[in-house]
């Protein structure tokens, strides 16, 4: 490279960086966390993923296989269902409105149970267990709908497949123990690695989801930001790095995640000032779905027209709009 | 009973007169004995006045030389002592064979056994006679009324003393007859004490104070007479020392304590007739004795200050006098002499506890009295320098050294801050080390550096402690530590420009030369952490400013003036200040802009004076580094407030400007240059890692991690093409480092594609990846390495086709989102990557760096296999693909198509194996459209699978039958 061309390159690499410090004073980007390594780490587990899915590729069971593991666990939670029960009945009507979305052979269903904090888990074959409490925590229907998506991201991109890979296999033979066994060394070995990397590949299945639904994008990030706020001060002592704690982080920062869906979903309303979608509050209140239960102020648009959502703490109850 | 004593002294005394005669007799027998050795031995010389000489010698006294010896004799000359008189009487025969020489132990014994014949014999002897005579004292109380005990005691004491003084006429009895004197006079003195009251002994008759001390001063005038009679200091001190008891025993008070100041004044007197040291020791050591104890049982009485000033008085009178004694002609001496030494610095240390007992409570008098004390003993000592006396000299100079730096440690009375006094000491000090420095006493200006470095790290470690106690004192501590840093700054100059050569003779290995200089930017550095931990309310000017100041104005007197120590000293100061001001910054962010310049300018400031005033030095590069990260700290503190990922495009900005400042000047520089811009880069990876990834906010339509992550590629390629001058491109630095920066881009274009682009396109973009690294111009431009990497790119891509996309499922209903139409897509590319690097993959040249000698082994496996680890790979990938994506009951026909596509390629590339590997995946299928397609495929599907299959194996068929020749 001749002087001339490289001092023109440096110039327009100054004045390239020059512009973007600019760009960065003029916005105040932020970062959700003073610093943190659990995106570093999360990168660095897409290889390891990789290598785990490896595993799962040949071992010789499919998703009629995880069906029939589904089929087992969903008879057990099907005997605990009480008739009447506006939770479930709730979730039920949700679930089969996502159901248009899912690709796998499962009969998705999610049960609402009584115990522990805010939470939800997906199990193989398109079982989820949503927590009351998480009923009560979620501040409308598009956060909630956002948290079973994210569940759904999991059986549907295969998470719940590796995690039962070996006793899927296992079963086969009738010695579902042993294969449980090694499904658990495997969880034990690398899950620290990649779980972080699964969790954002499901967050990411998340908002897709809802993009492609009805419903308010908003809602994915909100859904984080309810829960970091049930959370309160737990959440600050994660402003700073720690390798250890980060490296066996099973999920991202809630705040990480909060910022992360919540400017995309206002770059999402800025190209698409013109749709209309729902946020549903009233919804969540009633336990009414979108299907059953349509309210026209629930419905928003452009990138300024969100709805207000008050933050009350207790722990099972939702925010009542204004009379 | 009284009458059986008096006839038992009556009988005592008749007896000893009887035996008069018998001494007489023995008198006689050794005159005769004597007569015989002045025979044998020295006929000028009687055995008699040898002997009297012998006994009054002091206790230190060198025994008697031994005398010339005749040839005939055969006896040790400890045998012709004359204390030892009844030697045997040698024979006028000689003895055939002379005796063994005593040993070392038999020689020791007998001059301890001399030692004891000589003195202790005399001396307990007077002891067992005054028990004994107080014993019968005390027997005759229970018997007599205590005035005719008085009188019997003082009789007895009448009677010894008259013994002596009889026997003081014969030559022989000298010694016993001065014993005898000592004893009655004891007595005699303690029959006075008693008389006045001597608790329980019973001999009290006198009531009234004033004729009981009365009496008690005539006992001790009889003694301090005896005293100074006496020739020998022996008795001298025996006399002084007895009539000091009963002032001890009796009830205490001024008076006790006035009239025990003049017996040992009485004492110490003494000592300016002779060389007494033994004496005078002893006197004031009994003074001393006697002091404690009045003090201790008047110390609840001491409130008074007119008894307190009286007792000092009395103590410095004494111990004054005392010190005195030794300057005189005769202790002219350049060598050191221990019993005069041993003295003198005991008295000196006993008046240093008499004035310690009487110190004025909290009065700032105690300095004054202190310091002058100092002054006099130094006074003294150049006094005794006229006189010759060399270690008194010395002695007193370190006295009064001594003395004044205790009295500036009692400044604590004036002066609440420690730091200052601490800083007085070190001063004085310093003036110490340049008084004695002239005097060409090595001894004393080894103590003198010695001791001012010593107070020079005594007062930078105060400063230390200062900082961690007394925070509010911040700015008084570091204007007082900085004062001494430009004292000692100052002085060192001095020295070493007038002084240099004695330095060199003074210094020792625990303090060189250079220690000074050292010190000097130590008591900076301490003198900046006071100012760092103070309160920021208390901040008048910045640590940063006050460093700048002095560190320019220590740099500027080292180039100028080069002391020994002074360049490290101030380098150290200069690291410290950017280190303390770093932490500080740090600890108190966030900043405004405003204040945060007051503290940042200044310190860069500093780093460029540093680098102008050092010179050559290796401070210079050590500069150019503080310097450096002065910039990316202030890009940080400046920028973060606002948004915490703009210092990482500061430092990316910062690393290209080090690369060109490297390019533009000479070595070292130049590659203190580099390093630092080596360094911006790990500062951005580091920051990327922990802050930029994270970062989710957008800029415009587009993420602001992306546009960094993109602006990050565009300067490691910067740094990549980048070829600077000769003199930076052959040093290691950059040979070393500059090739891995192309890893560095690769992997930063890896991470980039994985935290921007969406899983479900990433097949897509690695295999985008690998091709462009494949391009000839790209690899000719850049490295032959692009070979391999592109090839792991490309594996990137089939193994994220393989095992991920094949499952991967989207909610979205857009084209762009479905992973397979996608993976199809990636797969495309990937068949674009098979055909291209069948003409263009060639990494058996490519160079790696060291380090990566795997990475060779690798390229030079793949070059010598490429089948095997770039085709083979591929089809293995897309059959998994096939497998999992798409419903099996497609999947015999879907293999069979890639097993055509295999077929085709053979004859393309004239690879006769991938026919074999297609024939072989053609016979599975085959296998399994008649295992499974034929079992569990409906009708028309079947038919259809079973047409397509057919018209494939018909096509390769045709194909082979038409090239023919390239099968072959």
């Amino acid at each position: 490279m001749n002087a001339g061309l490289r001092t023109a390159l440096a110039l327009v690499l100054v004045a390239a960086g020059l512009a973007l410090m600019v760009a960065l004073y003029v916005e105040r980007v932020r970062s959700p966390l003073q610093s943190t390594l659990t995106t570093s780490f999360q990168v660095l587990g897409t290889p390891v993923k990789l290598l785990d899915r490896a595993a799962s590729r040949v071992v010789p069971v499919s998703a009629l296989d995880e069906r029939q593991l589904g089929d087992t666990i969903r008879a057990r939670y099907d005997a605990q269902v009480i008739a009447g029960d506006a939770d479930q009945a709730y979730l039920d009507a949700l679930v089969k409105d996502l159901g248009s979305f899912t690709r796998k052979p499962f009969p998705y269903r999610a049960y609402a149970i009584s115990y522990g904090p805010p939470n939800a888990m997906a199990l193989p074959g398109g079982v989820i267990l949503v927590t009351r409490t998480l009923l009560g925590t979620m501040r409308s229907e598009s956060e909630l709908i956002a948290v079973l998506a994210h569940e759904l991201g999991h059986i549907e991109r295969g998470h719940c497949f590796d995690a039962v890979r070996f006793q899927l296999l296992a079963r086969k033979i009738h010695s579902d123990r042993l294969g449980a066994l090694a499904d658990a060394a495997t969880q034990i070995l690398l899950r620290h690695a990649y779980s972080k990397t699964t969790e954002d590949e499901a967050d990411q299945y998340a908002y897709e989801l809802v993009i492609n639904s009805r419903y308010d994008p908003r809602g994915v990030g909100g859904s984080f930001g309810s829960l970091r706020q049930y959370q309160g001060s737990k959440s600050q002592t994660l402003q700073h790095a720690d390798p250890i704690r980060d490296y066996f982080a099973s999920h991202p920062p809630l705040e990480i995640r909060e910022a992360q869906f919540t400017a995309r979903a206002s770059q999402w309303w800025k190209q698409h000032a013109a749709e209309r979608r729902y946020v549903g509050q009233q919804n969540l209140v009633q336990r009414k779905a979108l299907g059953a239960l349509d309210l026209g102020d629930e419905w928003v648009s452009g990138p300024g027209r969100g709805v207000t959502m008050n933050w009350r703490s207790g722990r099972d109850s939702n925010p009542r709009p204004p009379a | 009973m009284e009458w059986l004593i008096a006839i038992g002294l009556i009988w005592l005394i008749v007896r000893t007169w009887g035996d008069k005669g018998r001494i007489k007799q023995l008198g006689e027998r050794l005159r005769v004995v004597e007569s015989r050795l002045n025979l044998a031995g020295r006929p000028d010389e009687t055995s008699a006045r040898r002997a009297a000489a012998a006994t009054a010698a002091p206790i230190n006294a060198p025994p008697v030389p031994p005398e010339p010896t005749p040839v005939r004799r055969a006896e040790p000359p400890a045998a012709h002592s004359a204390a030892t008189p009844a030697a045997p009487i040698p024979t006028s025969t000689p003895s055939p064979r002379a005796p063994a020489a005593p040993s070392a132990f038999e020689e020791r014994w007998r001059q301890l056994e001399r030692l004891f014949m000589e003195n202790w014999t005399g001396i307990l002897g007077v002891a067992v006679v005054v028990a004994g005579v107080t014993f019968i004292g005390i027997y005759t109380a229970l018997r007599l009324a205590p005035f005719y005990r008085f009188l019997m005691m003082v009789g007895v004491a009448a009677l010894l003393g008259g013994t002596a003084f009889w026997l003081r006429r014969f030559e022989h009895w000298q010694a016993l007859s001065e014993w005898l004197r000592s004893a009655a006079a004891a007595i005699f003195l303690f029959a006075c004490a008693a008389s006045g009251g001597l608790p329980g002994l019973g001999l009290q008759w006198i009531d009234a104070p004033g004729p009981a001390l009365a009496l008690l001063a005539v006992g001790i005038s009889v003694n301090l007479y005896l005293s100074w009679a006496s020739a020998v200091q022996t008795f001298a001190w025996l006399h002084v020392v007895l009539s000091m008891l009963p002032l001890a025993i009796v009830p205490q008070s001024d008076v006790s304590l006035g009239i025990a100041s003049i017996v040992a004044l009485f004492g110490v007197a003494l000592s300016f007739r002779a060389r007494w040291d033994q004496h005078l020791l002893i006197v004031i050591g009994a003074y001393v004795l006697y002091h404690v104890a009045w003090y201790l049982r008047l110390r609840h009485d001491l409130d008074v200050p007119s008894l307190r000033l009286f007792a000092a008085a009395n103590a410095i009178a004494v111990f004054a006098t005392a010190a005195l004694v030794h300057y005189r002609k005769d202790y002219a001496s350049q060598k050191p002499e221990t019993w005069p030494l041993l003295v003198h610095i005991s008295n000196w240390g006993m008046l240093g506890l008499s004035l310690f007992l009487y110190r004025p409570a909290a009065s700032p008098m105690r300095v004054v009295v202190l310091v002058a004390a100092g002054v006099a003993a130094y006074a003294l000592a150049r006094r005794a320098r006229q006189l010759g006396v060399r270690w008194l000299h010395v002695c007193d100079t370190l006295t009064g050294q001594a003395l004044v730096v205790a009295g500036l440690a009692n400044l604590y009375l004036v002066v609440i801050n420690v730091q200052f006094i601490m800083l007085a000491i070190f001063l004085e000090c310093l003036l110490f080390l340049r008084l004695v420095i002239d005097e060409g006493e090595d001894s004393l200006g080894r103590v003198g550096w010695f001791l001012t470095n010593c107070a020079a790290a005594l007062f930078a470690l105060g400063g230390l402690l200062a900082a961690a106690k007394d925070v509010a004192l911040g700015n008084a501590n570091a204007l007082v530590l900085l004062v001494g840093a430009a004292a000692a700054t100052a002085a060192h100059v001095h020295l070493a420009r007038t002084h240099a050569g004695r330095l060199r003779v003074l210094q020792t290995g625990t303090f060189p030369a250079a220690t000074m200089g050292w010190l000097v930017g130590a008591i900076a550095i301490i003198a900046l952490v006071n100012l760092a931990v103070r309160s920021p309310a208390d901040e008048v000017v910045t640590m940063e400013t006050v460093a700048l100041i002095a560190g320019a104005v220590l740099l500027l007197v080292s180039r100028a003036m080069m002391p020994a120590g002074l360049l490290a000293g101030s380098g150290a100061m200069v690291i410290a200040a950017h280190l303390i001001s770093w932490w500080l910054l740090l600890q108190r962010m966030p900043w405004e802009p405003v204040p945060l310049a007051g503290h940042v300018v200044p310190l860069g400031v500093l780093a460029a004076a540093a680098i102008w005033l050092a010179g050559s030095s290796g401070l210079r590069q050590l500069s150019i580094y503080l310097a450096g990260i002065d910039l990316a700290l202030a890009a940080y503190l400046f920028f973060n407030p606002v948004s915490p990922v703009m210092p990482c495009v500061a430092w990316l900005l910062l690393s290209m400007l080090a690369l060109e400042l490297a390019n533009r000047i000479e070595r070292p520089s130049a590659v203190s240059a580099l390093l630092l811009g080596y360094g911006y880069v790990v500062a951005f990876v580091l920051a990327y890692a922990l802050v930029v990834i994270q970062t989710q906010a957008y800029v415009g339509p587009l993420p602001a991690r992306m546009l960094i992550e993109l602006f990050a590629l565009a300067v490691i390629a910067y740094w990549w093409f980048s070829q600077p001058r000769e003199a930076v491109a052959q040093h290691s630095a950059w040979l070393q480092a500059h090739p891995f920066f192309l890893e560095l881009g690769l992997i930063a274009l890896a991470v980039t594609n994985v935290v921007e682009v969406q899983a479900q396109w990433r097949p897509l973009t690695w295999s985008l990846v690998a091709l462009c690294l494949l391009v000839p111009p790209a690899v000719r431009r850049i490295d032959e390495r692009l070979q391999l990497y592109s090839v792991i790119f490309f594996w990137a891509s089939v193994a994220n086709v393989a095992l991920i996309m094949s499952t991967f499922e989207s909610p979205s209903a857009h084209w762009y989102d479905r992973p397979d139409l996608m993976s199809l897509a990636a797969i495309a590319l990937q068949v674009a990557y098979v055909a291209a690097s069948h003409s263009r993959l060639s990494p058996a040249a490519a160079q790696f760096p060291g380090g990566l000698g795997a990475l060779d082994a690798l390229a030079k496996r793949i070059a010598a296999r490429r089948n095997l680890w770039v085709y083979y790979p591929f089809f293995a990938g897309l059959a998994m693909f096939l497998f999992w994506r798409f419903d099996r009951s497609l999947l015999t026909l879907l293999w069979v198509v890639e097993a055509f596509a295999m077929f085709v390629l053979s004859a393309v590339l004239r690879e006769n194996q991938f026919r074999h590997v297609a024939l072989a995946g053609l016979a599975i299928c085959v296998g399994r459209l008649l295992l499974v397609d034929l079992a569990e495929a409906d009708l028309g599907l079947r038919g259809l699978i079973f047409l397509g299959v057919g018209l494939l194996m018909l096509g390769m068929n045709a194909i082979y039958n038409r090239y023919r020749a390239r099968f072959q």
